[in-house]
């Protein structure tokens, strides 16, 4: 008798098959009505060729007897991405970088004989700080003379939410967390700038995109589907012309704000100096398999765990220049095990789409063995009125272990916060934190910063 | 196919190949009269479109 699977909440759109969980493992079954394809993909050269260059995740064919039904062609085992992050929480050039994989892998597949059924951002995840295709079952038989069926989902997930990044404001990457499939067209084509109909690619695959889906919403598929013939080359053409479309959009945050990311300001070298040395040693001594670096501005103290082996460091800023300067310096250092995103701890991602099950909440997707907070209670406590207590109740369910560096009132940064509003905060101070962060954990080292009034806490999990 | 291609979306693929496919036609052309200025045969030309054909020049 075969066992029933409990398939992923974001596995159910593609008949082609799914995925799911057993004994901590994480499997995919490929569906009969997926064979010729599956095969395809697997014979024509085009799952080694992805693979090799790290473009689509590997896997290994399983035999999973008990899983067997009607349904199951065969049973895969992905390679194990370490940490799911989602589009909203990318920064302008991790957007982008997914968006031209998306292309690349297009083009190649054509080559093979074979085209994307589809083209979601969320089909891509950040391995080894390079872009990879997830779904080994996006792949199709190529028939010459189709159109692209994902031209549209690309538009609206990836070309969409960079236009407007680039174009209007870098935020409106979080429309991406409202609409889940992708930003809508016509707003877009609202949205952004009258001169950005001067942009060719912008023109067609926007602003003529949205005038074509409002003209033609009312055409019956079987009458489009009879008309529509797209030649191999202009196929191409159309990637090609996505590709330089992308790759034009541009983002960078001004320059005096970049400026400020290299400053630690408020400290002398010397202090800096000691703050690094410190935190790189308790981060040593803890040795985590997963680290999450909040409030990493532009991901200088997440480096220092770069030399632990397996470590999975996620780098998150509510700042998305920080982000990208971080993303950056990663891609430039060929620094593979850390994962930049842009996070708002005050309103972190949630789990949205059907039910509530497709895309996990920033919280489900942890929790980590160590959490570094470095500098960030003051922005938390004072910036945002959260009480100390409420700090360690969210922190404690983010990490078994813990390093803040706490900014007292002292410390000119937080003068600065206080500076402008009354100082309501009477348990802000260092026994405050201590005795609000004891209910949920230990202390176990309490270390000065030199030449400043700054402290280093190790505290662990109770 | 089990997404939706949306009508609009294909009239608008459909009008765009004839200028989209000429463009891919038209640029590979010219690099190869641009190659054989620079002495390159077209062997090597070709060759060098299938290596370079899946790689952005990113």
């Amino acid at each position: 008798m075969s066992l029933t699977v409990d398939r992923l909440g974001a596995s159910f759109r593609d008949p082609s098959g799914f995925l799911f969980h057993r004994n901590g493992q994480l499997f995919r079954q490929v569906n009969n009505v997926y064979k010729e394809d599956y095969d395809l993909l697997m014979s024509s050269g085009l799952y080694e060729k992805l693979t090799q260059k790290g473009w689509l995740v590997s896997h290994v064919e399983v035999d999973a007897s008990q899983f067997v039904s009607e349904q199951s062609y065969k049973f895969l085992q992905p390679e194990k991405i370490k940490f799911i992050s989602y589009p909203y929480e990318w920064s302008f050039s991790e957007l982008k970088d997914a968006a031209l994989q998306t292309l690349r892998i297009q083009k190649t597949a054509l080559q093979a004989g074979m085209t994307l059924k589809d083209a979601s951002a969320y089909n891509m995840q950040f391995h080894n700080v390079a872009p990879v295709l997830i779904d080994t079952l996006s792949f199709t038989t190529y028939i010459e003379g189709q159109p692209w069926v994902a031209y549209r989902q690309f538009c609206q997930h990836f070309l969409a939410p960079l236009a407007l990044m680039s174009r209007v404001d870098i935020h409106l990457s979080k429309l991406l967390q409202i609409y889940i499939d992708g930003i809508p067209l016509d707003l877009t084509s609202k949205l952004l700038p009258r001169l950005s109909r001067l942009n060719g690619g912008l023109l067609t695959h926007i602003h003529l995109h949205a005038y074509a889906q409002k003209k033609y919403s009312a055409t019956s598929e079987t009458h489009t589907k009879q008309r529509a013939q797209v030649s191999k080359q202009a196929m191409i053409g159309l990637i090609e012309s996505l590709k330089s479309t992308v790759m034009k959009l541009t983002w960078k945050p001004h320059e005096t704000d970049w400026a400020e990311y290299y400053q630690a300001t408020n400290y002398s070298d010397k202090a800096f100096e000691h703050k690094k040395r410190l935190v790189s040693e308790l981060i040593h001594e803890v040795s985590p398999k997963t680290l999450w670096d909040l409030g990493a501005n532009n991901g200088e103290f997440s480096r220092l765990g770069i030399d632990l082996e397996d470590c999975s460091i996620i780098s998150s800023d509510i700042d998305p220049g920080a982000v990208e300067l971080n993303y950056l310096t990663c891609k430039k250092e060929h620094i593979k095990n850390i994962l930049p995103m842009v996070i708002d701890l005050t309103n972190p991602s949630p789990a949205i789409g059907w039910a509530n099950t497709e895309r996990q909440s920033l919280f489900q997707r942890g929790p980590v063995d160590l959490c570094l907070a470095l500098a960030l209670i003051h922005h938390l406590a004072i910036s945002n009125n959260v009480p100390l207590q409420d700090i360690s109740n969210l922190l404690a369910q983010s990490g078994r272990k813990l390093i803040i560096e706490f900014v007292p009132k002292e410390d000119s940064q937080v003068k600065r916060l206080l500076a402008s509003r009354e100082d309501i905060f009477i348990d802000y101070h260092e026994d405050g934190l201590i005795r609000a962060f004891s209910q949920d954990f230990l202390l176990e080292k309490q270390i000065p910063i030199e030449g400043t009034c700054r402290t280093v806490y190790l505290f662990s999990r109770k | 196919m089990y997404l939706d291609p949306g009508s609009g979306s294909v009239i608008l693929q459909t009008v765009l190949a004839s200028l989209l496919g000429a463009g891919v036609i038209i640029r590979v052309f010219w690099k190869k009269i641009k190659s054989l200025g620079g002495k390159k045969n077209l062997e090597n030309v070709e060759i060098e479109e299938e290596n370079n054909s899946d790689e952005f020049d990113s």
